[in-house]
């Protein structure tokens, strides 16, 4: 499993979907954990009934259906054999997963302008449950030769125990933009994954807090992410391809061989001055 | 997602996938990408076997212009391509006129370096040739870095680039000659690396009154991966014209088409840094913006966006799930 990992982070981003793919059908013993642990670009699926879209993901499938966020119904329809076991929330986790889904699709309405949210609540067996929020953006068409799609994946755990409660949040990026304007076929892919944790005291109990906690966790990671991804890993690209070709001509050859010269005399004087050390030992 | 089955796949769509894998390996980490598919697959001899492997490694070694050091200290590097590529394993160092052999699995130089037999060089090719190579070495000293030394970057890291022409007789009066250039930028304990790839041929007879195409392609891929994994990959197709007057000499030639792959190679890589300033500029704040447009962070409490949503539904009266504004007494939950 580590090497399929390791595989993960060393396979091009952009190409992401196609690596799983292929590494599920080379070792399909290890189909279920590799689809679960290596997060791939998030799809959309239409929820007809409201005519909204909704992220389609492993947390809200059965089968070859996806259930909606808006509607709570599955599309494509549940074949009758699966209608009895498909899971729907219970009553009152539908109602907090209803809440968290009018406030996040604000938050990707201010952040993100256009796109499709959801999120995904389920109880955890001990005392707490897990969201999964997602964010599938891609950018205007229009907006000169380059395209690009963003996708937030957070999920959160909600543990309570005692007054308080604890929250962790794995944020994962998953980023791709592509200039091919002329000149170059110029493509960038990016994943990244944080976790946050918190344990904080709990003034007031319910839904409502746990969401004005995690949110603003999520919002945190999202926002580094985004600012380590565009400022440090991007950068880097950058300037490995200015380390392989220098755009501007090099120092003429003439002011390189001086300044080798300089360092052979260099070596030479410590070359003497170690020599002399051990012999003075 | 259609999962499982119980037939697995077939040797040679394990070899296919196997292939995908290591043509997409990132630079500097080819071995490393090698044992994670032997791991994968526990050292299956049948879809491992030496021959399907050797295959494999050798379309990836002349893909990425894999240079190799030879065991005489006194040579250039050697340079695995299909331009210099005399038999399997077999590859010509133009320069010096030598041969050496490939472990193509190991990406090292196997058994000894032999001069080249007379019936493995051009003859008519070989003055354009030599007089290419001397001109390219004016371009490779201006544009790219020797061989590990500290770079100039912030990052440091270590360089290294070859490059080698390679002539070819061919019918009539006629002559081709290869360029291929082979960069390297790489420093994995800090976790990056980057690889540069660049071919150019062009064929021409001395007299001919037409112009002559120069034709080239390169390829870039720099990898980030200290947590996460980001790659930048570009590539493009170019070609130049040479004009009649300059095809006369080898003296000339050579001027004109180092003249061109430099202006050429120049553009692409000034489109790069024109689209990573894009990409920096727009690409990014068009998929997030670093704030809301009211230049504050989120305001997370429901009960505004739950106000709004009852507006919204009030004028979509059709929307059936209109019990959104409940949860805001909250049922606690485990109270």
């Amino acid at each position: 499993m580590t090497s399929a990992l390791n595989l993960g982070r060393r396979l091009p981003p952009q190409n992401v979907e196609k690596t799983v793919i292929g590494l599920v059908r080379m070792v399909p013993s290890l189909a279920e954990e590799l689809l679960q642990r290596i997060d791939r670009p998030l799809k959309v699926k239409l929820d007809t009934d409201q005519q909204m879209y909704f992220v389609a993901s492993d947390y809200n499938r059965e089968g070859n259906s996806f259930r909606s966020p808006w509607s709570n119904q599955y599309y494509p329809p549940l074949p009758d054999a699966d209608k009895a076991e498909a899971f729907y929330p219970s009553e009152h986790m539908r109602k907090q997963e209803v809440l968290f889904n009018e406030v996040f699709d604000a938050y990707r309405h201010s952040y993100f302008g256009g796109g499709v949210s959801s999120v995904y609540l389920w109880d955890l067996s001990d005392d707490g449950f897990a969201a999964a929020f997602f964010v599938h953006k891609e950018s205007d068409k229009g907006d000169g030769d380059s395209t690009g799609t963003w996708d937030s994946i957070h999920v959160a755990e909600v543990v309570e125990a005692q007054n308080a409660a604890h929250y962790k949040v794995t944020s994962t990026v998953i980023l791709s933009i592509s200039d091919t304007g002329p000149g170059s076929n110029f493509r960038i892919g990016g994943q990244m994954t944080r976790q946050t944790e918190e344990h904080l005291k709990m003034d007031e109990a319910g839904f409502v807090s746990h969401l004005t906690r995690l949110g603003p966790m999520l919002e945190g990671a999202e926002a580094r992410l985004r600012k380590d991804i565009d400022q440090v890993y991007v950068h880097r690209t950058r300037e490995c391809v200015n380390g392989l070709r220098s755009l501007q001509p090099n120092a003429p050859p003439q002011a390189k061989a001086t300044r080798g010269k300089h360092m052979t005399e260099l070596a030479t004087v410590l070359a003497a001055q170690s020599k002399k050390k051990t012999a003075d030992q | 997602m259609s999962g499982g089955g119980s037939s697995s796949i077939s040797v040679e769509e394990k070899r296919r996938i196997v292939r995908y894998i290591m043509l997409n390996s990132p630079p500097g980490q080819t071995q490393e990408v090698l044992t994670d598919c032997r791991k994968l697959l526990q050292n299956d001899p049948e879809v491992l076997s030496e021959s399907a492997l050797s295959e494999i490694l050798a379309e990836h070694n002349e893909q990425k212009l894999l240079a190799v050091r030879l065991p005489q200290s006194n040579l250039p590097k050697g340079i695995v391509c299909r331009q210099g590529r005399l038999a399997d394993r077999l590859y010509l160092e133009p320069r010096t006129k030598h041969v050496f052999e490939v472990a193509h699995i190991t990406q090292t130089v196997a058994g000894s370096v032999t001069a080249a037999e007379p019936s493995q060089l051009p003859t008519r090719a070989e003055p354009y040739r030599a007089a290419l190579d001397t001109a390219m070495d004016g371009y490779i000293a201006t544009h790219y870095y020797p061989d590990e030394q500290p770079l100039p970057t912030a990052s440091g890291g270590t360089s290294g680039v070859a490059h080698a022409v390679y002539g070819v007789d061919e019918g009539k009066d006629a002559v081709t000659l290869h360029v291929v250039i082979s960069a390297k930028n790489q420093n994995l304990k800090n976790y990056w690396a980057g690889g540069w790839a660049s071919q150019w041929s062009i064929t021409f007879t001395p007299n001919q009154t037409t112009s002559a195409k120069l034709k080239g392609s390169a390829s870039v891929l720099t990898h980030f991966f200290e947590e996460g994994n980001v790659q930048m990959h570009a590539d493009n197709d170019m070609q130049a014209d040479i004009q009649p007057p300059d095809l006369k000499s080898a003296e000339s030639l050579s001027s004109a088409v180092a003249k061109a792959i430099s202006t050429l190679e120049g553009a692409f890589h000034q489109s790069m840094e024109d689209k990573y300033a894009a990409c920096a500029d727009r690409a990014f704040k068009s998929l997030r913006r670093t704030l809301p447009i009211t230049m504050e962070k989120f305001d997370w409490s429901p009960l505004k966006h739950v106000i709004r949503k009852d507006l919204t539904e009030r004028t979509h009266p059709q929307a059936t799930h209109a019990t959104a504004a409940a949860p805001v007494a909250g049922g606690g939950k485990g109270t």
